[in-house]
């Protein structure tokens, strides 16, 4: 296959069901090439997170297939695709585990066998990343929301993944540290693809829109086409980025 | 602050506590495992009359204290609860055993008497021991040493979660007992209709949480292992090996000594008691 090198995300005719009887995502297919940032958009209940999920192998016994970094993803070679993505929960407050910011940021590079100073580089770089080197002390117990959305963010950095998947990176935020993840967002080096219904974030961060309604992909197209249409929002059940609606 | 919210605070506290970087906190898990398994092994196995032998085993708690710099009183207050379950185990003894073993005074000491005392103090030994450990020693170390000593991988990651999870759910049901009451503003306590609708939601709730928690360390390289060397990347002296093994030795050579050696006897005759 000669796109094989162009495009670190690959899936083909992807469908899942949680219970046979009600399907959640239907013959969904896109890929993403390095470096892109893809949002995934969707109304309360379209499957986003169900998708991130696959796409780590949290979930499995789709149909269809699933590509990451040239591998393929299936229930023998989890851990080598989980070394490359890294996958940011919608609920961030149960992400964490261990007692401080920075034994939690230490936790993934530890378990892939680097080295106690290549892991102490590697945590204060990914913490850095998020501006949140003055918590890496901290107990994680008496982190804010916000705080522990950065450190969760972090810990995926530490590992350096060319994927990174992030669910609602926005929700709990408020203006100002919202401002800082997009800003995060944006420096992040490799493949992004953010699941959100918070269409200032996408329209912020993301060249891409996939645009999901009841788990098929209704539209996949550049982000400047699909956020203007004000139409195919609506009829999607979403609304214009606010920063576009003031000047239609 | 609420119960929940107290209790909460507690764990936190004595999760603060391990993380200190005392000397103590730094000694390599296991030893302190190993000693808090000995000084039950040994409460347990003095004689139901020898209550003095037994107080000498006091030493190496109080040491702890002392050298992790814990508070009695925090102690105290944390074990409350546990207390009525240790002294319920000898409570029979007094009524089936009532031979006179000593007088203080004109009331007559009988071996009921003495051997519940001795069942009492073993317990709060054991309790004490547990909490030294716990108090010192971050939660993934003693794993990490349980997994050294060949413990299976499910159990040690269960503990750990369980450690990890009482908090989340402590948390949850704080959340589940206030989203009642607020609505329901005449009562005291959750009337007992709605006991079994909270217990389930929250039970279901947690197991959710419990699922993203696993996930999370899964998603994270986890595979039942905990990584060497996590917790002393942070610490400085790391653990310490060479001081580690001198302690275990003095230690493990006083407790026995203690044990096999009547010492209280010794001291009283010292004293020409
Ligand atoms: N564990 C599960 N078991 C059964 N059904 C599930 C499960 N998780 C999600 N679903 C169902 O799958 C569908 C898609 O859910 P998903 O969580 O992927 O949506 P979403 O787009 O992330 O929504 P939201 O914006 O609310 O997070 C929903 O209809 C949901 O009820
Ligand atoms: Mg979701």
């Amino acid at each position: 296959m000669a796109d094989k090198n162009e495009s670190c995300l690959l899936v083909r005719n992807v469908s899942f069901a949680y219970e046979k009887k009600y399907p959640v995502l239907h013959e969904i297919s896109f890929e993403a090439a390095p470096g892109e940032t893809v949002g995934i958009a969707g109304a309360n209940g379209a499957g986003k997170s169900t998708l991130l999920k696959l796409l780590v192998g949290l979930e499995t016994g789709f149909e269809g297939s699933i590509e990451i970094c040239g591998i393929r993803l299936d229930k023998k070679n989890l851990a080598a695709v989980r070394r490359h993505i890294g996958y940011v929960f919608q609920d961030s407050d149960s992400q964490l585990f261990m007692t401080t910011v920075e034994e939690d940021v230490a936790f993934a590079p530890l378990n892939y066998g680097y080295s106690a100073d290549e892991t102490k580089k590697r945590v204060e770089n990914a913490l850095r990343s998020v501006n949140a080197e003055h918590l890496a002390k901290k107990p994680v117990y008496r982190l804010s929301g916000g705080e522990k959305r950065l450190v969760s963010i972090a810990t995926i950095l530490s590992l350096t993944p060319e994927v990174v998947l992030m669910d609602e990176p926005s929700s709990g935020l408020d203006p100002k540290n919202r401002r800082n993840l997009i800003g995060i967002i944006r420096d992040l080096p490799g493949t992004k693809l953010i699941a959100s219904h918070d269409m200032d974030l996408l329209w912020d961060t993301c060249s891409r829109i996939l645009l999901i309604r009841d788990g098929r992909i209704v539209c996949d197209g550049p982000a400047d086409d699909i956020m203007r249409n004000e139409e195919l929002l609506r009829e999607n059940d979403l609304e214009l980025p606010l920063s576009l609606q003031g000047r239609r | 602050m609420s119960r929940i919210e107290k209790a909460v605070f507690e764990l936190n506290s004595i999760e603060d506590l391990s993380r200190q970087n005392r000397w103590v906190n730094r000694l390599h898990p296991s030893v302190k495992l190993l000693l808090t398994l000995l000084l039950a092994v040994l409460a347990v196995s003095f004689d139901k009359y020898n209550l003095p032998g037994l107080l000498g085993l006091f030493v190496y708690p109080l040491f702890v204290f002392i050298a992790g710099g814990l508070r009695f009183k925090d102690a105290l207050r944390r074990l409350w609860i546990v207390l009525p379950l240790v002294v319920v185990t000898g409570i029979t003894n007094p009524f089936f055993d009532r031979q006179v073993q000593f007088y203080i005074g004109n009331f007559a000491v009988t071996g009921g008497m003495v051997s519940m005392a001795t069942l009492i103090v073993k317990g709060i030994l054991c309790v004490l021991g547990a909490y030294i450990l716990i108090a010192t020693t971050p939660i993934e170390g003693i794993c990490r040493s349980l997994r050294a000593f060949r413990v299976p991988k499910t159990i040690v990651t269960v503990i750990l979660l369980i450690y990890r999870y009482v908090t989340v759910l402590l948390q949850e049901a704080d959340r589940v007992t206030n989203a009642y009451l607020l609505r329901a503003p005449s009562e005291k306590g959750i009337g007992i209709r709605a006991w079994g609708p909270l217990a389930g939601g929250l039970l279901l709730r947690s197991m959710d949480r419990a699922q993203v928690l696993y996930e999370s360390m899964q998603l994270r390289g986890f595979d039942g292992e905990f990584p060497e060397g996590l917790h002393a990347l942070f610490y400085e002296g790391r653990d310490n090996r060479r001081l580690s093994i001198i302690y275990f030795a003095v230690w493990a050579v006083i407790l026995v000594l203690l044990r096999i050696v009547p010492v209280a006897g010794i001291v009283g005759s010292v004293f020409g008691i």
